[in-house]
């Protein structure tokens, strides 16, 4: 379906056919899709919301909500098998398969940008047949945000509320239903038999209205453009806020974890007791764990608390664009909302691991941050 | 069980699955660095590599790492790795004999510039096991030396039974060009050693190399590496013309699981090999030549 070169974006084609219509009633699309697919969605849970499985009469909630995680796991799943493997005279491997048909239902746009990203990120030279397996057999049925989370600053790098391209289906909430967009063969295939009415000129105003509102009532924004942000970052590397941030975090991980469009992984073998059958696996992993980069004898490489905390803050703001062209932050809060910080940070809707926060203390003069407590440069 | 629909998107096969290998010699150069050659069971192709690229090597059920190869492209129908006993994964290789079986995929990374070498002199800088990524070149020098300038290769280890390779400096020290200079941080108490004491920069006043015409290689601790570039910037080499070998920890060697990063670089598909300028660029100031 991609080809060959997956460095350049997948292609969808815009708008077959029927265009926008409306759909009054969410439930038609969700049983038509659960029909189909193997479908993930925000289900409400413990308070919050997760994109988990979608079992019949579940209901995910196409609101407004910053899951807990993002969709990620869907293409990356957070432990996948890699190849199982038979030990004997040499070895056996098999691969699992991976044809399932999938849609990730209810994805916010920030989240589509996210997914974008990582599309590179498991292209490029080397392609992650696992990802790629997933990413082609998945429908992403997209959910405009007409209330933007008070976390969130997507509009600064405007990945957000409201999507352009890159869905299957997007969906908006309108007055009296929902507004649904075909950006796929795929999609029209989800909604051709469902009956639905073309929108009229009134619903698509009642989007651009909702979206506008939306978009002026987001307060968090980056304090800088994105296009500035690479050479600021650059000239204030070796900025004293720095030392001050990390000195306080507790590297958990959190702000990784919970992130779009981080990817790094552990790659491990396990065996059963016979040690002559074992599987090889994936697992999340963080940079901002001590042992990420250790080697063998105990040198790290990235050892000071410091190089880790800077490692993610600057690799999202700055690197991955270099790297990808697409920046690593898509603005959509999670860390903000994950780091252990936050609590007692509440009402200031800021954490340590909060990138506008990272940035605009960048921005404060160094001398405010002179360093009273030696031995601060900590492990 | 199926399996994927044979769809790698333009490879031949999946990325990440190890391919059976098996050990056709064991050298032991030192007590615990041993040299193995490896053959790919039931491989019709060559295996084609440039020195200073590394291999992926799997003990399936303890795990994988990143092994550079120690072997010319010229000795076509099987290669070598040298690995030093440092930990889980190379205490177990220690223990496999001839006819053993391990996984590899490879090649990956940016091997040394040995085309921007050629007609040129060349000052190659090792220490400790940092010589293993830097003997295929060494030995493709030697089959190839009227292609090259002088060759002077500087090698320090911490003592002399730490040295690897022996059995070839004598092949070295004939080839025409070539000279190879060793020194040993510490000599034990009645060992003979007839060669320098103390750090490898000690050996830079017998170089006859003239900097502007040569490019400076190196591989070996990164504290090693840091002095040497500041004494070849002090000595008039240009940043251009040197070259390190970088070591990170890498799971996958393809760019994915994100562990060697530096910067913005990716040792596994960037590196190993990076020029000065390149390393230079990157934060941290890893080989920060600070005056």
């Amino acid at each position: 379906m991609f080809g060959q070169v997956l460095q350049v974006l997948p292609k969808r084609e815009v708008v077959v056919g029927i265009g926008s219509l409306k759909l009054d009633n969410l439930d038609t699309l969700i049983e038509k899709v659960l029909d189909g697919y193997l479908a993930y969605g925000p289900i409400a849970k413990d308070g919050e919301y997760a994109f988990e499985l979608i079992k019949p009469g579940i209901k995910p909630y196409l609101g407004c909500a910053v899951t807990m995680l993002p969709a990620k796991h869907v293409l990356q799943p957070v432990n996948q098998m890699l190849f199982s493997f038979w030990l004997g005279n040499g070895f056996k491997i098999e691969e699992p398969a991976l044809d399932t048909k999938l849609a990730i239902l209810g994805i916010s746009p920030c989240d589509v940008h996210a997914v974008l990203a990582l599309d590179r990120v498991f292209g490029g030279t080397f392609v992650d047949p696992y990802y790629w397996e997933r990413r082609k057999n998945t429908l992403i049925i997209a959910a405009n945000c007409t209330e933007v989370a008070r976390e969130s600053f997507c509009t600064s790098w405007g990945t957000g509320p409201e999507l352009y391209s890159n869905y299957d289906l997007l969906l908006t909430e309108i007055a009296d239903g929902y507004l649904v967009e075909v950006g796929s063969s795929e999609g029209e295939e989800v909604v051709k038999d469902l009956g639905l009415s073309k929108a009229t000129q009134s619903d698509l105003n009642d989007k651009a209205l909702r979206l506008e509102r939306a978009r002026a009532n987001s307060r968090k924004k980056l304090p800088i453009t994105p296009n500035k942000l690479h050479k600021f970052l650059r000239d204030n590397f070796d900025h004293p806020a720095w030392v001050r941030n990390a000195d306080v975090c507790f590297s958990c991980g959190n702000c990784t974890f919970a992130c779009p469009t981080c990817y790094c992984a552990d790659i491990r073998d396990e065996v059963r007791p016979s040690r002559n059958v074992g599987v090889r696996r994936a697992e999340w992993d963080s940079c901002q764990i001590l042992e990420f980069s250790e080697v063998a004898l105990g040198a790290n490489f990235r050892r000071p608390r410091i190089d880790r905390f800077k490692h993610r803050a600057l690799h999202k703001l700055s690197w991955m664009k270099q790297q990808y062209g697409l920046t690593g932050c898509v603005g959509c809060g999670r860390c903000v909302r994950w780091c252990p910080s936050w609590p007692e940070r509440r009402g200031q809707i800021t954490s340590l691991a909060d990138p506008v926060e990272i940035v605009a203390d960048l921005m404060e003069p160094r001398e405010k941050f002179k360093i009273e407590r030696p031995g601060s440069t900590i492990v | 069980m199926k399996t994927f629909d044979r769809n790698y998107y333009g490879q031949t096969e999946n990325p990440y699955k190890t391919k059976l290998a098996v050990i056709t010699k064991i050298h032991q150069e030192t007590s615990e660095t041993k040299t193995y050659t490896f053959k790919f069971a039931g491989e019709k192709h060559p295996f084609d590599f440039s020195p200073g690229q590394f291999n992926m090597i799997s003990l399936l059920g303890i795990g994988e790492g990143p092994f550079s190869i120690s072997s010319t492209p010229t000795q076509k129908d099987s290669f070598d790795h040298t690995i030093r006993v440092v930990g889980d994964l190379t205490k177990a290789i220690g223990e496999l004999e001839v006819g053993h079986a391990v996984g590899i995929r490879g090649p990956y990374g940016v091997g040394w510039p040995i085309d921007s070498a050629r007609g040129k002199d060349l000052l190659i800088i090792a220490g400790g096991v940092g010589l293993a990524p830097l003997r295929g070149l060494i030995n493709l020098i030697v089959e190839q030396h009227h292609n090259f300038g002088r060759v002077e290769v500087m090698y320090g280890s911490r003592k002399p039974d730490n040295l690897i390779f022996t059995d070839e400096y004598d092949t070295w020290r004939q080839t025409p060009g070539m000279r190879l200079f060793l020194t040993v941080d510490e000599v034990p108490k009645g060992v003979k050693w007839p060669y320098g004491e103390g750090i490898v920069t000690n050996l830079f006043d017998q170089s006859e190399i003239d900097p502007a015409n040569a490019l400076a290689f190196m591989c070996g601790p990164e504290i090693m590496m840091r002095f040497v570039a500041r004494s070849l910037i002090i000595r008039g080499f240009s940043e251009e013309s040197i070259f390190v070998s970088l070591e990170r920890r890498m799971e996958c060697g393809m760019a994915k699981c994100g562990r060697c990063m530096i910067g913005p670089k990716y040792v596994c598909t960037d590196g190993p090999v990076f020029s000065y300028p390149e390393v230079k660029a990157l934060p941290h100031n890893l080989l920060a030549a600070s005056f």
